[in-house]
């Protein structure tokens, strides 16, 4: 009887230090996706910081985005004509001004545009807009000299 | 007993695998990452970059510019260095161009400096033009409706519902754009109704339109180039030398 009895708290005992076991390896892996999740948010959404209130906070006139790909500001060329390219909003009218030429394209269906465009020797001031159906617009100024002995 | 043990070393074989494939990952992404940096210095070391602006100081070595703005309203350019070398060319552009030592070279002149940035952002230059200093063009592009049009302007509504008047300069280009195709057509051809895009420049609240294009609103799937040159700009060099400075 009393080995049986002892055989029974053994067991009891080896149940305990199991579920100890489980519990704590539970705990780990629990600790382990929330330090993932935490992490994972830090480096990718940390544009999601600002107060929703300062987000909203009305401009006074709403812009299209216009990122240009090529040239930069300030780039030497040694050819002429060069291409401008960039992206805007879906389906735009991009508007590119140069000293002698003025370029009007509209954007593909995913905002990207390209053209090519005539400059003259020396320093050229490039006016790019972009305008969508409602009228709003952003515009880039760039300047890109030309050079042809710089080459050389 | 042994079972416990047997239980808290997996728990810590299993902590180090998991730590060790973290730390892999990290390394490879890290290394990623630094190609990439590597790739983009690369590119921007390599790619020639223009310093224009008006010289704030000279040494025998080094040229110090304050940079020119297109748009320099209630701003000041901030200050560039620009090294040089024996082997930087001096040009001096104006009625002639010539060939000019770095000692004709004075504070207060307008320089365009060529060359390649180094990391510290000084332009070691291998070409230095000496001309007349820039002026913004000011040269805009609008975009709207024609409420009102006659044969002398036209009054544009923006989208933004701002009106503006057009006035065309004596040499201004007037084309239409439908179904991808331009056409030239007359100043007094654009009615009201019309949507147009132009390009000029603001001259006491009126518009001095040097080319003006009437557009379809018809969204279209692929992109539409349409271009066609200005007789006569306004505000640009009269001749294009060649070869350029």
């Amino acid at each position: 009887m009393s080995a049986r009895l002892l055989a029974i708290t053994l067991m009891r005992k080896e149940i305990f230090f199991a579920i100890l076991a489980g519990a704590l390896f539970g705990l780990i892996i629990a600790f382990g996706i929330w330090k993932a999740n935490s992490s994972i948010k830090t480096n990718g959404t940390t544009t999601d910081n600002t107060p929703t209130e300062e987000v909203t906070t009305p401009t006074s006139v709403p812009q299209v985005g216009l990122t240009l790909a090529k040239p930069e500001d300030m780039d030497v060329v040694t050819q002429s004509p060069i291409t401008v390219s960039g992206a805007t909003k879906p389906n735009a009218w991009v508007t590119i001004s140069a000293e002698n030429k003025d370029y009007v394209i509209k954007a593909d269906l995913n905002g990207g545009f390209e053209e090519s465009v005539d400059l003259i020797g020396g320093a050229n001031e490039l006016v790019v807009t972009s305008f969508d159906e409602s009228g709003n617009s952003n515009t880039q100024n760039l300047v890109v000299v030309l050079s042809s002995e710089f080459a050389k | 007993m042994k079972k416990i043990a047997v239980i808290i070393l997996s728990i810590i074989l299993f902590s180090s695998s998991l730590k060790f494939l973290k730390a892999q990952t990290a390394t490879s992404s890290s290394e990623s990452i630094r190609e990439k940096v590597q790739e983009k210095v690369t590119q921007v070391l390599s790619n020639p970059k223009a310093y224009i602006g008006t010289i704030t100081d000279i040494s025998s070595t080094t040229i110090q510019v304050r940079k020119f703005l297109l748009d320099s309203e209630g701003k000041t350019g901030e200050i560039l260095q620009i090294s040089t070398n024996q082997d930087t060319v001096f040009v001096s552009v104006g009625k002639t161009t010539k060939i000019i030592k770095m000692a004709d070279v004075a504070i207060g002149d307008f320089i365009i400096a060529m060359g390649y940035k180094n990391g510290n952002n000084v332009l070691n230059s291998t070409r230095i033009l000496v001309t007349e200093a820039l002026k913004p063009s000011n040269r805009i592009a609008v975009f709207g409706k024609v409420t009102k049009a006659n044969k002398s302007s036209l009054e544009i509504t923006s989208l933004a519902n701002e009106k503006l008047t057009l006035e065309p300069n004596t040499s201004i280009s007037v084309v239409d754009f439908t179904d991808q195709k331009e056409t030239k057509i007359k100043f007094a051809d654009i009615e009201a109704d019309d949507f147009l895009i132009a390009f000029g420049i603001m001259n006491n609240n009126v518009f001095e339109a040097r080319k003006i294009e009437r557009i379809s609103l018809t969204p279209s799937a692929s992109p539409i180039s349409t271009s066609s040159p200005s007789p006569k700009p306004t505000a640009t060099p009269k001749t294009t030398p060649s070869p350029t400075p």
